[in-house]
């Protein structure tokens, strides 16, 4: 309690702000009474979980769901790619369907979008992958081990310059710009360069992908409106993520900044100076085109038990990835993580946070233990393995959320939740963790 | 054997290997001895990765400098001798499944697979039941490894081990299952002999299988 206090009155006056958004959502009519009272109830149920300071009704439910609700209703990933619309009846059919208590929107992309531009670290249906698979990330070192100077002097001109020509094969032109920096003069000798047809040609694919990327914010808006009107609240609308992810998912990747500690570790930290304001501008500028929630989305990668020694996690990835869930939180916003893999030796980190402002979604990591570290400090949830859902009986998954709901969900700040997202799995599982998380989870 | 080649190696002390390989090729020294210990050094980086003393930047660094001395060895090999200088234990076939292209897991343990003396058949991403069966005919050998980050990708671990027993060669191959979400039950619904969720589990049992 005491290191919430440090926070400030000020940080608190915008939490409950935020929070008093997220109850009633502006501009959002609702289609009855009814749904306006299980999205009242809903939202209160997920905040005071998070929160720490009441017991909800009952154990909220949180289904983490990937491409579940197209391949559920017989829509191929590459359909749910390019047709928003179909995309996001899917979505709502779903959320209707299994009545959880939130789940993430679809967070699947435009296909459109890529094609315009040519994406080259992204794999999607039908351009390196087969129609009826995934989106995928491709992970290579779109900066280079010698670029970190450049990276560092000036970020926005690396990236203009240097890492959108290498990520999109048509926007290969700007790399023939002239450093931003140099236009300040204003003198005309510096807007030359927009005559040569490589660039005018990048920023032509630059307007039309900026035209796609409108089409979809407008559905995306839409999905959202009308699944608050629906009775589901939005959690977690904004990403942001952990600097060391940054820099090893988009930059070097894995190998690169695996190595990177070792080679240049003065340059990778600098670098993570860098990527700890990109991700907290990320979250908050978000935020600020998706309101109606308080809550921020960071999904962490490489940190897990497996990836690094504790010294290397408290070296490289804690302190930035503190500094942004602190900077957020400052803020006026909940934290939603996401550890993927197993994080059993980096519990105690947690324990640095404020109370009740962060949200701990597991993969791998022993629940048991999880909510013996952090029952004063954070809300947890997931860890209902993706491996039961798909093999498993109804019986099975039964047996799992009652004994998870006994070992963990005492004196509340515990969400029920599968561990790594859900693309196929039992509809009947599915079903079956809700119904028993209904049934075994009150609090009443 | 050369101690401190080893010594240097598996505290990654990557100038000094450099420097101790040059000198060791200047006197004229074997390029198969320099290799010898290069994998005795990295059998030894290797459990300590399963104790829990290095993690993936030690072995991804381990293999920076494995691959760096392995090209500073390459003329001597071509010019003298020693082609095939060592020993292999044995063959593995390797790839990720169909629908998935993710490779960090694999490609670090192809090379955990290689410098412990396997010959590994990298079969790449996004590989197909059909490439896998067709390898296996071909080269014969007796391990198959399937890689998937995806929780789709266990629907195509299954198929592939389908195929392999449907063209009626499960009783020849060991198969095991490797990602970040693979476990005892995804090994039983895919039909699996193993799964491995870190890049020596592979190791560990190909010996086994093979005997050594």
């Amino acid at each position: 309690m005491k290191k919430e206090s440090n926070l400030g009155k000020l940080s608190e006056k915008k939490f409950n702000k935020n929070i008093q958004n997220w109850i009633s959502p502006e501009g959002v009519i609702f289609n009855d009474k009814k749904s306006e009272k299980l999205y009242k109830e809903r939202v209160n149920r997920l905040k005071y979980a998070i929160k720490l300071e009441k017991v909800p009704d009952r154990v909220p439910i949180l289904l983490n769901v990937t491409f579940f609700p197209t391949y559920y209703y017989n829509i191929s990933p590459k359909l749910a790619m390019y047709n928003y619309e179909i995309l996001y009846q899917s979505w709502k059919k779903f959320l209707l369907e299994f009545e959880p208590d939130s789940a993430p929107g679809p967070h699947i992309g435009s296909g459109k979008f890529f094609e315009i531009l040519g994406s080259q670290n992204y794999a999607w249906p039908g351009h390196g992958v087969g129609e009826e698979y995934s989106f995928q990330f491709i992970e290579a070192e779109y900066m280079k081990e010698n670029e970190y100077d450049i990276f560092i002097k000036d970020t926005s001109d690396f990236i203009v310059r240097n890492y959108l020509p290498r990520i999109f094969k048509k926007l290969k032109g700007l790399k023939y710009l002239i450093s931003i920096n140099e236009m300040l003069s204003g003198h005309v000798s510096n807007f030359i360069q927009f005559s040569k047809p490589e660039i005018r040609e990048g920023l032509n694919f630059l307007l039309d992908a900026g035209n796609e990327a409108a089409k979809w914010g407008e559905a995306t808006k839409t999905f959202k409106k009308e699944i608050m009107a629906a009775g589901f609240p939005i959690f977690g609308g904004a990403v942001a993520l952990a600097p060391f992810d940054i820099i090893g998912n988009y930059l070097r990747g894995t190998r690169g900044i695996m190595i990177d500690i070792y080679r240049q570790p003065k340059k990778l930290l600098e670098a993570l100076e860098i990527a700890t304001s990109i991700s907290i501008k990320m979250g908050l500028s978000n935020l600020r085109s998706r309101s109606n929630n308080p809550v921020v989305y960071m999904p962490l990668h490489k940190g897990g038990d497996d990836f690094l020694s504790k010294k290397q996690y408290e070296t490289f990835y804690w302190p930035y990835l503190k500094e942004v869930i602190l900077t957020l939180i400052k803020n006026g916003y909940f934290v939603y993580l996401f550890a993927e893999g197993s994080y059993n030796s980096r519990l105690k980190f947690i324990r640095e946070l404020p109370v009740g402002k962060t949200m701990w979604r597991f993969d791998q990591t022993d629940m048991g233990n999880a909510k013996k570290e952090l029952k004063d400090i954070a809300c947890i949830a997931g860890n209902l393995p993706i491996s039961l859902l798909i093999t498993g009986s109804t019986e099975d998954v039964k047996e799992y959320v009652k004994n998870m709901i006994k070992l963990v969900s005492k004196d509340g700040g515990y969400i029920m939740c599968n561990g790594a997202g859900i693309d196929k799995a039992k509809p009947e599982n599915i079903k079956a963790m809700i119904k028993y998380t209904q049934k075994y989870g009150s609090y009443n | 054997m050369s101690k401190k080649l080893i010594d240097e190696f598996v505290h990654l002390k990557e100038k000094e290997v450099i420097k101790i390989v040059k000198n060791k090729l200047n006197s004229n020294q074997a390029p198969s001895e320099i290799i010898n210990d290069m994998r005795k050094a990295m059998e030894i980086i290797g459990n300590k990765f399963a104790s829990n003393e290095y993690f993936i930047p030690e072995l991804m660094y381990s293999g920076e400098i494995m691959k760096t001395v392995t090209k500073m060895l390459k003329p001597k090999l071509l010019s003298g001798s020693e082609g095939k200088e060592n020993q292999c234990l044995g063959k593995v076939i390797i790839g990720t499944v169909e629908g998935d292209i993710h490779n960090i897991g694999k490609d670090l343990v192809v090379f955990i697979l290689e410098a412990n003396g396997f010959d590994v058949v990298d079969l790449g991403v996004d590989v197909g039941s059909k490439q896998f069966v067709e390898k296996i005919k071909e080269t014969k050998s007796p391990i198959v490894g399937l890689s998937g980050l995806l929780t789709v990708a266990f629907d195509s671990m299954k198929n592939t081990i389908d195929m392999i027993s449907s063209e009626g060669l499960r009783e020849d191959v060991k198969i095991i299952i490797g990602g970040s979400q693979v476990n005892e039950v995804i090994k039983n619904y895919t039909g699996a002999d193993a799964f491995g969720q870190d890049a020596m589990s592979a190791v560990l049992f190909a010996k086994k299988w093979i005997g050594v």
